[in-house]
């Protein structure tokens, strides 16, 4: 509504007078009922509101008169709590007399703000103090006692720490509440109330069996330099969930803190910094890889050893590279570079990665397996910086996460570099190792290219991917007997996997069930069959759940068209 | 005809705009005051008012009363062989009422205008609006009561301008509104209250004291909970009534043929009345600072609904103001009284041309969202208020939101009432799912608005404007029946067979004398059976004269024994 048209509605000129404004809203209410004209009223209304504001607002209203006399006639007192009929039998003595009734309360009030002014109060002489400005029956009359709730708050933040053990008295006493939205003593009550949380919190921290005790003993007392032992092992990440937490839920508590301490702290985690587990991994990764090599080298009844080494081997190598190569960069780079929200910028190493699985497949020479390197690291690096990891579960640790979506693929992977010559293996592994860390940080970037696809070439996409799929089983059947197929059997299925992943991700829940059930049966497949069932088994399994999951988008797609 | 409606919890009334002033219908036994009881007699055959509340301790399976403290719920009251919900008790309550204004009026009424509490929400609404449909009226508006009891108020006060302060305790709801009245304009300005505290709750409080003291002989059997609890409410309705007007007061009731008896005293009665005066406090304190106005500066303060007349609230409310309160209207009569002008008004009434009256929505309505703090954690369930409560009605608002996740597809409303930050504290009133386009998080945004029409109904409409997608939603509750269902229902109470109104008047004394006669012992039960065998054989007679006379000198003994009947 235009400023203008506020007066034009109203009925009258610009004014600032409001009994002017309130005439003419109540002659044009006559007309334009809300009973029968509700637009006409909503229109009405909003001028009347809007010339109101403009109008001044009212003077303020009289200071609380704290020294009323009130005279009631003793018979009035009757007659009203007893009705007309029966003050009649009450006989009238003279008038009652009280002189301001409610002197003692602005007097016991007078007095609770002295003492929690003097810092050397006894703690009871306080709550003696407060108990008698709350139970005062003065508290009865409204207007004193929203006046006294908005002089109480603010006392209350004013006296802070003092007043701190008073606070859940008058919460109680007052009935003060978060959920107490929209009153005019929302903003102060609502910072007495947190104050209240944040102290509750606080005890709760001072519990030596709470969570994050051992930090709060840290940020509460100075800082001291750290010895060796911390420097190579300490464990900060208590202390950072703690800061973490004050900051985002109780950052009322930051005072009661160690300033210095504080201090000390942020600026430590300010600057990114290895994990104690990043630390551990590189000092185990060393011992890990020697041990592998001389058990592997040791002679061919010893592999089956290595093998299973080769699970925490890979782990630790896998948490070196997350830190080195994704949360570093992360860190240091995505400050500045704000690469999220170009879905193509995100999707740049799709080709490349594709590109890398077919380089794989061609016969091994190292040449090859150098420009395999390199490509796989940059692909790394880029989806790193750019990759938006799936956020789904994030409860989990990323570990956890990483194992259940993409473990299949690496475990099936070393289960079939076993039956491949040493270059061919060393070769397609870099390759497989890229796609699976591609999986696990770039796949929520495929989402929206899949989104912006028309129905028609959704729809038509789906088939295309299974019958690449059909394609990629009847490849691994030969590849079983000819070795020479299969690397292109691991590169096609690796292919395979990464295409459908994205039309997967819209079903939830299925994929990791299916995931899981692979992941048993090449556990039992091996156990009861060895390695070539796991080869497989696990091939098998990953290209049924892709039809699987396939199939099953299919009908979800024709399902929402219809 | 348009006639005005109170339908309370404990009592209904009736009235009527004419000849330029509103006035109350009387009911068949010539009372302007019909208890909201409904029940069946022995014979299934339907009692509403108060036969039927005269056999509640007595016949406590086939009576029922204070549904309206269960309106827009689902819950179910059986009588006899057949479930009622509680529109359904509502309909009757309403049917009789109906009944009493065609006789009066002499001609067919089928519109009305009913009062609900302010603080009554959506779905308990759309209940009472049913309640009226199931009574064969079309319910042509739904009337706050405190406004109501301000029309009754205020008509008269046309002239001048005044702020005032209504403080409406009725027997299961607790209403308070601020309003001003200046060049004929009535104006809510403020209204808030609590939908389940009023004469009830003191009643309980008398119950539970009593039931205490006597833990030890009442081991209750299965099935007897309800039998001994009408007993005992019966006896605490009286006794708090009785302490308006003498210090003390005694429970009695009769229960396994041996008398039980407990005194309270009014001061022993303030002190359990305690909470609950606080609980009387809070919507005041909230009320004064919506409305922006301090106590000094109301010209008064007017008491509606019966349970103000208790001396601890009148005393409470004078603590409260620092004065004592206003006795120009008649509480239990001035809802209806209001509801009449109101109907009046609706009716353009010559009378009421120069009058209007404005209301406001009593609580916030808004939907529940999810959003970032400043440190990027996300927060599920905030609530997202669109038309903030006090705004005057009708409203309407719009807020505009936008999606949280990327390409997520369907942004999901659901519909809060209330006052908290957190949905969870909120009432739920129903959800509306709107397709979106698939695109980034933010990218997609959806208008969002509230329209809240005078009867407090609620309607909203979600617009996109990327799609140009329009979807609404009349917010229906989903256990009501709407249509041809609710017609079926209507016929189905129909075919409930009514008394003739000229005999309710024997069926009322034949109820209570029966009622006395299981709460007294020894002689008096004697006095009461031999009066009640006198009067039984006067109506075998059919001789009017004679029932008149024997009916006339049974209540004048009844009166005699347990006092007069109240209403």
């Amino acid at each position: 509504m235009a400023v203008t048209s506020i007066w034009k509605t109203l009925g009258i000129k610009k004014t600032s007078d409001r009994k002017d404004i309130r005439r003419a809203y109540a002659a044009k209410l006559k007309v334009t009922n809300p009973e029968d004209d509700a637009e006409g009223f909503k229109a009405l209304r909003e001028a009347y509101e809007r010339a109101l504001n403009y109008a001044e607002r009212p003077v303020a209203a009289p200071a609380l008169s704290q020294g009323k006399v009130y005279i009631v006639k003793a018979s009035e007192v009757s007659a009203f709590i007893a009705g007309p009929e029966l003050a009649e039998k009450i006989e009238a003595p003279a008038p009652v007399v009280f002189a301001d009734p409610h002197a003692d309360f602005y007097t016991a009030r007078l007095r609770l703000e002295k003492i929690l002014r003097a810092t050397s109060a006894e703690p009871d002489m306080r709550i003696k103090a407060l108990q008698t400005v709350l139970d005062s029956p003065s508290l009865e009359a409204l207007d004193i006692r929203a006046e006294t709730e908005i002089w109480m708050a603010q006392l209350l933040l004013k006296t802070s720490p003092y007043s701190d053990p008073l606070i859940d008295r008058i919460i109680k006493r007052f009935g003060w509440r978060l959920q107490s939205r929209g009153l005019k003593t929302a903003y102060l009550t609502r910072r007495i109330l947190t104050r209240s949380d944040d102290l509750a919190y606080l005890e709760r921290l001072k519990n030596p069996t709470s969570e994050h005790h051992d930090a709060y003993k840290v940020l509460n007392a100075p800082p001291k330099p750290p010895g060796l032992w911390r420097k190579l092992f300490g464990d900060s990440a208590g202390v950072r969930a703690l800061l973490d937490h004050l900051n985002t839920r109780h950052d009322g508590l930051l005072k009661d803190m160690n300033a210095d301490s504080l201090a000390h702290w942020e600026a430590y985690f300010e600057k990114p910094r290895l994990k104690s587990t990043a630390r551990w991994a590189l000092m185990l990764a060393p011992i890990l890889l020697a041990l592998e090599a001389v058990i592997y080298n040791a002679g061919p009844q010893w592999r089956e050893v290595a093998l299973l080494l080769l699970i925490p081997t890979a782990l630790t190598l896998s948490t070196i590279l997350h830190h080195f190569a994704v949360i570093m960069p992360r860190h240091s780079l995505k400050k500045s570079w704000r690469l999220q929200g170009n879905h193509l910028l995100q999707f740049g190493w799709g080709p490349a990665v594709l590109l890398l699985l077919l380089l794989a497949a061609v016969p091994a020479s190292w040449p090859l397996i150098v420009i395999i390197g390199i490509l796989a690291t940059l692909i790394a690096i880029w989806v790193s910086i750019t990759g938006v990891p799936d956020q789904r579960e994030s409860s989990i640790p990323w570990q956890m996460r990483a194992f259940l979506s993409e473990g299949y693929l690496i475990a099936w992977w070393a289960v079939v570099a076993f039956t491949m010559p040493p270059l061919t293996a060393i070769q397609m592994s870099l390759a497989v190792i890229a796609v699976c860390f591609v999986s696990a940080f770039g796949k929520m970037a495929l989402l929206p290219l899949w989104f912006r696809l028309s129905r028609a070439w959704r729809i038509s996409a789906l088939p295309a991917i299974g019958a690449f799929t059909v394609g990629a089983g009847a490849l691994l059947w030969q590849a079983r007997d000819l070795a020479i197929l299969q690397p292109v059997a691991v590169s096609a299925i690796t292919i395979v996997t990464l295409l459908q992943r994205t039309p997967a991700l819209t079903l939830e829940g299925w994929s990791f069930r299916l995931r899981w059930i692979t992941f048993m049966g090449m556990s039992f497949a091996t156990l009861h069959g060895g390695i070539d069932y796991m080869f497989l088994f696990g091939g098998f399994a990953l290209l049924i759940w892709t039809v699987v999951s396939l199939i099953e988008l299919t009908i979800n797609q024709f399902r929402s068209e219809a | 005809m348009i006639i005005g409606i109170d339908l309370g919890t404990t009592n209904s009334a009736v009235g009527v705009f004419r000849d330029s002033k509103a006035e109350l219908i009387p009911n068949s036994l010539g009372h302007n005051l019909t208890p909201s009881a409904v029940g069946l007699d022995d014979n299934g055959d339907l009692l509403v008012g108060l036969p039927a509340r005269e056999r509640q301790s007595t016949h406590p399976k086939l009576t029922t009363s204070a549904f309206k403290r269960y309106m827009g719920s689902r819950r179910m009251t059986t009588l006899g062989r057949r479930e009622f919900s509680p529109e359904e008790l509502s309909a009757l309550v309403l049917r009789s009422l109906k009944a009493d204004a065609e006789a009066y009026l002499g001609e067919p009424v089928a519109e009305a205008v009913i009062t609900v509490p302010a603080y009554f929400n959506d779905k308990q609404r759309k209940a009472t609006r049913r309640a009226g449909e199931l009574a064969g009226l079309k319910v042509e508006r739904l009337l706050n009561e405190p406004t109501a009891a301000a029309l009754a108020y205020g008509i008269h006060l046309l002239e001048d301008e005044s702020q005032f302060l209504v403080f409406d305790l009725g027997g299961g709801t607790f209403d308070v509104s601020i309003l001003e009245i200046f060049e004929g304009v009535i104006e809510v300005r403020a209204s808030t209250g609590d939908a389940r505290l009023g004469g009830e709750d003191f009643n309980d409080l008398l119950i539970r004291a009593m039931r205490n003291t006597f833990t030890d002989d009442w081991k209750l059997k299965l099935g007897e909970e309800d039998a001994l609890h009408q007993l005992l409410r019966a006896a605490a309705e009286k006794a708090r009534r009785e302490l308006t007007s003498q210090p003390w007061a005694k429970m009695e009731i009769v229960w396994r043929g041996k008398a039980y008896e407990h005194a309270v005293s009014a001061d022993d009665f303030d002190t359990l009345a305690a909470p609950l005066l606080e609980r009387l406090r809070e919507p005041v304190l909230r009320s004064l600072r919506d409305g922006e106005i301090r106590t000094d500066a109301l010209n008064e303060i007017v008491l509606v609904g019966g349970a103000t007349r208790m001396p601890v609230v009148r005393k409470a409310v004078t603590r409260m103001f620092g004065r004592f309160p206003s006795q120009t209207v008649h509480p239990d009569e001035a809802v209806a009284m209001g509801a009449a002008v109101q109907a009046g008004l609706k009716a353009r009434d010559q009378a009421l041309k120069e009058v209007a009256v404005t209301d406001v929505c009593p609580y916030s309505l808004g939907v529940g969202i999810a959003e970032h703090d400043h440190a990027g954690h996300l927060h599920h369930g905030i609530f997202s208020p669109i038309i903030e409560r006090n705004v005057a009605v009708p409203a309407s608002r719009m807020n505009t939101y936008n999606t949280l996740q990327d390409n997520q597809s369907v942004i999901e409303f659901e519909i809060y009432q209330g006052e908290s930050r957190y949905v969870t504290d909120n009432i739920s009133l129903g959800k509306i799912s709107v397709p979106v386009p698939r695109r980034p998080a933010g990218e997609v945004t959806a208008d969002c608005r509230f329209t809240y029409d005078i009867n407090g109904l609620i309607e909203v409409d979600v617009h996109i404007p990327m799609t140009g997608e329009k979807h609404q939603l009349v917010i229906v509750d989903e256990d009501g029946p709407t249509g041809a269902d609710l017609e079926k229902q209507r016929k189905a109470l129909e075919a409930l067979k009514a008394h003739p109104r000229d005999s309710d008047a024997n069926r009322a004394a034949l109820a209570r004398a029966s009622r006395c006669y299981e709460n007294f012992l020894g002689d008096k039960r004697e006095h009461v059976g031999g009066l009640m065998r006198e009067f039984e054989g006067a109506l075998a007679s059919q001789d009017n004269r004679l029932i008149d006379k024997a009916r006339g000198h049974l209540l004048s003994v009844l009166d005699s024994l347990e006092g007069e009947t109240w209403l």
